[in-house]
């Protein structure tokens, strides 16, 4: 097997009690062909100790003040240069073998642009909380507000669509970068979902973003979708799709109608899910379940 | 956080081949309140080796000829005390931390007595290549023969029980099922205790190319299954209510005007009577139900 040369940035502030485990998450896969990037934001913690015990396996790292979490993970990719890109907060983990399988499906499906998974939660004592199979991702579920997650932490892609994207975050968003990325990426690829797990996401008690800005970050998300402005081919199948939910499927003897609903759910374009078959032995795209 | 004494049993037997990365997943946890049994059945291809290497963590290990695999748990959960129980074959394996999460589940819910993590499945390399959506369970879809059709069984890599359970259905497993008697063992379990199920991650299923009982003897396993409900007579008001289901879903169910509308969809679930389900509390870090 060929290994993809996949580039991970870790941008790091203060977060020491956490750090060394996502940093283990990364290294201790072997992966071969892997860049990894760690940018701290001028710790005061023991941060800079850790990721200095692991420097032999960190391809670059710098510990300088920066502003903020997205600068650090913009500054990290633009010193980076493999052909899969991902970021993995100083809190959050890859479950083993992750990279392997990112590689191995990026590999067998080139209409593949960027990945996600299961949604996957850890607690900080390291157990793993909760696990959610989530329906296929449209564009159009977004543009409808049916965001709830695109989990970051098992979100893959591949450096063409990160340069057909721009290549930047928006460091002028200090809570939902990540959406708006997203946001881009659809743009111009699907979001194909993986059955098993890649990534996992760390709920902590406390001082945590997600937790205390949660809301914050949903507005911010939200003010996002409402300022997206679809192109005129988009516009029309959004349209088409609000015209179903909010008229023909509020008749009571068509609304059951399984070629309505197929026809329905037809619009949203959803990619295949990527599967492992056991009989073949090797990722597999197979037609996505909707219901509706 | 409390540990209570956990027990593990592995049945081993000519499987070195993954044998060691099994042990791994107990040991590597290491959990504070262990009591892990190996029975090997008189293996000849390094497997008893591979166990001396890890004998100092073992409470008690053996090795010599048995009569297959549920006869070495049964000698296995014969010699121990713990009062969660478990067992993993030699070659499954345990998520990470996956101890801990069960010991925090009958630790925070003292009314759960049988748990079953999301169902995962990891191949050869040891990826988690597939999770199933996650299901409530009810003796009644059991009782129901669902599973000839569903494919879907309880996931024993996933399952721990408390020992007053497993001493109330008799302390021992039917072995005259070779394959099915984990099965068995289950529709003894619903006879006393629901079995709750949670969206953390617990055990994996490794699915392998060849030589597996799960994949070559699978028919011979469903005729075990259906047979073992044999063995345990429903009470009369169970009786009654089967037939209630049966006859709701010979009737209502094949009616398409009805079998979409939603409060039937509600009485339909209500019939299988299923515990509540477990829901991971962020800022407290502990296991609680969703209230309904």
């Amino acid at each position: 097997m060929n290994y993809p040369k996949i580039s991970i940035v870790t941008p790091s502030f203060n977060q020491g009690n956490f750090l060394e485990k996502t940093i283990i998450s990364i290294t201790s896969q072997n992966y071969p062909n892997l860049e990894y990037i760690v940018m701290d934001g001028g710790s005061s913690d023991n941060s800079v100790e850790i990721i200095k015990k692991y420097s032999d396996k960190i391809k670059f790292w710098v510990s300088e003040k920066d502003n903020g979490m997205y600068h650090a993970i913009q500054r990290g990719f633009e010193n980076s240069s493999g052909e899969i890109m991902a970021y993995l907060n100083s809190d959050d983990i890859y479950f083993p073998e992750a990279l392997h399988v990112v590689a191995e499906i990026f590999q067998s499906f080139p209409e593949i642009s960027w990945l996600t998974s299961n949604n996957t939660c850890i607690d900080e004592a390291g157990r793993i909380v909760q696990n959610y199979t989530l329906p296929p991702w449209s564009k159009f579920k977004i543009y409808k507000k049916k965001y709830k997650w695109i989990q970051q932490e098992s979100t893959f892609w591949r450096r063409n669509l990160w340069e057909k994207a721009g290549s930047e975050l928006n460091l002028n968003l200090k809570l939902a970068a990540d959406f708006d990325l997203w946001l881009r990426f659809f743009r111009y690829e699907k979001l194909y979902t993986f059955r098993g797990i890649l990534g996992g996401f760390r709920y902590r008690k406390a001082n945590q973003k997600s937790l205390e800005g949660g809301e914050a970050y949903t507005r911010e998300l939200e003010s996002l979708i409402e300022k997206e402005a679809l192109n005129a081919q988009d516009n029309f199948i959004l349209k088409k799709i609000l015209n179903y939910e909010n008229i023909i499927f509020r008749l009571p003897l068509i609304r059951n109608s399984s070629f309505l609903k197929k026809s329905y759910i037809n619009l949203f374009n959803y990619p295949p899910v990527v599967e492992f078959s056991r009989e073949a032995y090797k990722f597999r795209l197979s037609p996505p379940d909707i219901r509706i | 956080m409390e540990f209570p004494k956990i027990s593990i049993v592995t049945p081993s037997y000519n499987q070195a081949k993954y044998l060691e990365e099994t042990i791994i997943s107990v040991l590597s946890q290491n959990y504070p309140n262990l009591e892990y049994i190996v029975i090997d059945g008189g293996s000849t291809d390094g497997s008893v080796e591979i166990i001396k290497k890890y004998e100092t963590k073992l409470s008690y290990w053996v090795t010599e000829k048995d009569q297959g695999m549920y006869h070495a748990i049964q000698k296995g959960f014969n010699k121990s005390r713990g009062e969660i129980m478990g067992w993993i074959n030699s070659d499954d394996l345990y998520h990470r931390n996956s101890l801990f999460t069960a010991a925090g589940i009958f630790t925070d819910l003292p009314e759960i007595n049988w748990i079953q993590g999301n169902p995962t499945v990891i191949d050869e390399m040891g990826r988690t290549v597939n999770c199933r959506p996650l299901q409530s369970r009810s003796k009644f879809q059991f009782y129901l023969r669902d599973f000839v059709h569903t494919k879907d069984f309880i996931q024993q890599e996933s399952t721990f029980w408390r020992r007053s359970l497993w001493e109330k259905a008799g302390s021992k497993f039917n072995l005259s099922y070779r394959y099915a008697a984990d099965f068995d063992l289950w529709i003894n379990f619903f006879r006393y205790e629901k079995l709750y199920v949670t969206p953390a991650l617990i055990g994996g299923f490794r699915i392998r190319r060849s030589d597996q009982a799960s994949l070559d003897h699978f028919s011979t396993y469903l005729e075990e299954a259906v047979g073992s409900l044999n063995n345990y007579p429903l009470s009369h008001e169970e009786e009654k209510h089967l037939s209630k289901i049966k006859a709701f879903r010979k009737t209502m169910l094949r009616i398409p005007v009805f079998r979409n509308s939603k409060s039937l969809i509600r009485y339909h679930e209500s019939l299988y009577n299923y515990p509540p389900a477990i829901n991971f509390n962020r800022q407290k870090q502990k296991f609680e139900f969703i209230k309904s």
